[in-house]
């Protein structure tokens, strides 16, 4: 009796995986994307549903009269301190085009468009650090979109079916970004850590970088627009006989709760592949 | 049949409680709960029949359509994590509190390895020095609790739906 019915798990265990291994090996088809996106088209309305019952729940509690008055008094102070800094910076922008003009010297402001969207869920794994987004690509969002809160860059959309989407975050270990120390000007690329952290690597050793210095995309490699601030050097570790220089990077966005979220709608990613595999003409 | 009827009612459900609600709970910080994976060992340890092994096949596809990954890699991993409890339950001393305990540990850590070990072979970058063991060994422990507490109830559910009969 024992016998057969492990011999019937057994069996029906192998089935399973089979179907497992096959849809694995589909996964590199539009089929599987194509189930995939059957099955989430039938939970997001579900998954909204659910996430605005208990959204309340979740939600940072109101702040005290007295919290309010000491921040209106910062942010009074802010405005008027911004308000001086943007008539600086509107000078050098009319500055700033005079002179392109004589030098016939064009370039595009970074004025990007944006959707916005709710986080409605996280990936189910602990290990790996997506976010599921209630708008998907009936509402025009497209893989490899640049994804952004009002702090920073949050990170990509890796998947995108017609009504929700996977964002890829910035601190996943999955993640690369061209980025560049706004102060020092030095080029480096910033790596996810398994445990959640930003590491900044590859920063020439006669780059001066410093723990507070600002960190923003550089848009090298054609995969995300540039000075987007990605986030604020914590500490730096240089030594004279390392090639190059590394940080250890904290980043702006609160990556642990995030609600809303901006895709930027307008960016093209650069494929650069054709390049690098062009081949050397034979006559050469 | 009642199996799979209560299996497609039960596990979706869970799958967007795992997904949407428990990364804002506050402990989810510090015990990251594996909530399917839980319920699929307790109903297989609870219920070892041949139709809870379809749980697995079910929590596989949920979660494998809320993650990031490819599709299949959870399904695998849950049913070889399953088997092992489903073997287990088949036992006469599977109500023993050890039993429990060691399949809930035996069926995370199985369940983890074979997921990082098809993550590293579909070309996930996984960097096996780094992994937080801590993570691991705090998912263990608190997949373990949560398997001890909720087994009564799996075992109460798995008396109510099975059917009687008598074999004369």
């Amino acid at each position: 009796m024992y016998r057969n019915k492990l011999q019937t798990n057994v069996i029906l265990s192998a089935t399973i995986i089979a179907i497992g291994i096959l849809l694995l090996s589909l996964s590199y088809s539009d089929s599987s994307s194509k189930f995939k996106g059957v099955i989430s088209t039938i939970i997001t309305p579900l998954q909204i549903n659910i996430y605005s019952l208990v959204e309340p729940l979740f939600t940072n509690e109101p702040i005290a009269p007295e919290e309010l008055v000491n921040l209106n008094a910062t942010l009074t102070a802010e405005i008027a301190l911004l308000r001086s800094e943007n008539i600086r910076l509107s000078e050098t922008i009319y500055e700033r085009d005079m002179l392109a003009a004589l030098l016939n010297y064009t370039k595009l402001d970074n004025v990007n468009t944006y959707i916005s969207a709710n986080v409605i869920g996280k990936d189910t794994s602990s290990f790996l650090q997506y976010v599921i987004i209630d708008i998907g690509t009936t509402g025009g969002v497209q893989r490899d979109m640049p994804v952004v809160t009002d702090a920073g860059l949050v990170g990509i959309i890796n998947e995108a079916t017609p009504r929700a989407s996977k964002v890829l975050l910035v601190n996943s270990d999955q993640m690369a970004v061209n980025v560049r120390v706004q102060n020092s000007r030095a080029d480096g690329v910033l790596f996810g850590q398994a445990s959640k952290d930003l590491r900044l690597r590859y920063i020439s050793l006669d780059a001066t970088i410093s723990a507070g210095d600002l960190v923003v995309t550089s848009g090298l490699g054609g995969s995300l627009p540039a000075n987007i601030p990605v986030g604020e050097i914590a500490s730096v570790r240089s030594r004279a006989y390392d090639v190059f220089q590394e940080a250890e990077v904290l980043p702006l966005a609160n990556l642990d709760k995030i609600e809303i979220v901006m895709i930027i709608t307008d960016f093209t990613t650069i494929e650069l592949k054709p390049l690098i595999s062009t081949p050397i003409p034979d006559d050469l | 049949m009642r199996n799979i009827i209560l299996g497609l009612l039960v596990i979706p459900f869970l799958a967007i409680f795992q997904s949407t609600l428990l990364p804002y709970l506050n402990f989810h910080d510090k015990f990251k709960l594996d909530l399917i994976l839980v319920i699929v060992l307790s109903w297989n340890l609870a219920y070892p029949d041949s139709e809870s092994l379809l749980w697995a096949l079910l929590g596989g596809i949920m979660l494998d359509a809320l993650s990031g990954t490819h599709m299949g890699i959870n399904i695998i991993s849950l049913t070889i994590a399953s088997l092992i409890a489903n073997l287990a339950g088949s036992r006469v001393w599977s109500t023993h509190i050890i039993l429990r305990i060691t399949v809930g540990i035996t069926g995370t850590a199985i369940y983890y390895l074979v997921y990082f070990l098809l993550l590293t072979t579909t070309g996930w970058k996984t960097d096996w020095a780094n992994i937080p063991i801590e993570n691991f060994v705090r998912s263990i422990m608190i997949n373990v609790f949560v398997i001890i507490l909720i087994l009564p109830t799996a075992r109460w559910l798995a008396v109510k739906i099975t059917k009687r009969s008598i074999d004369i």
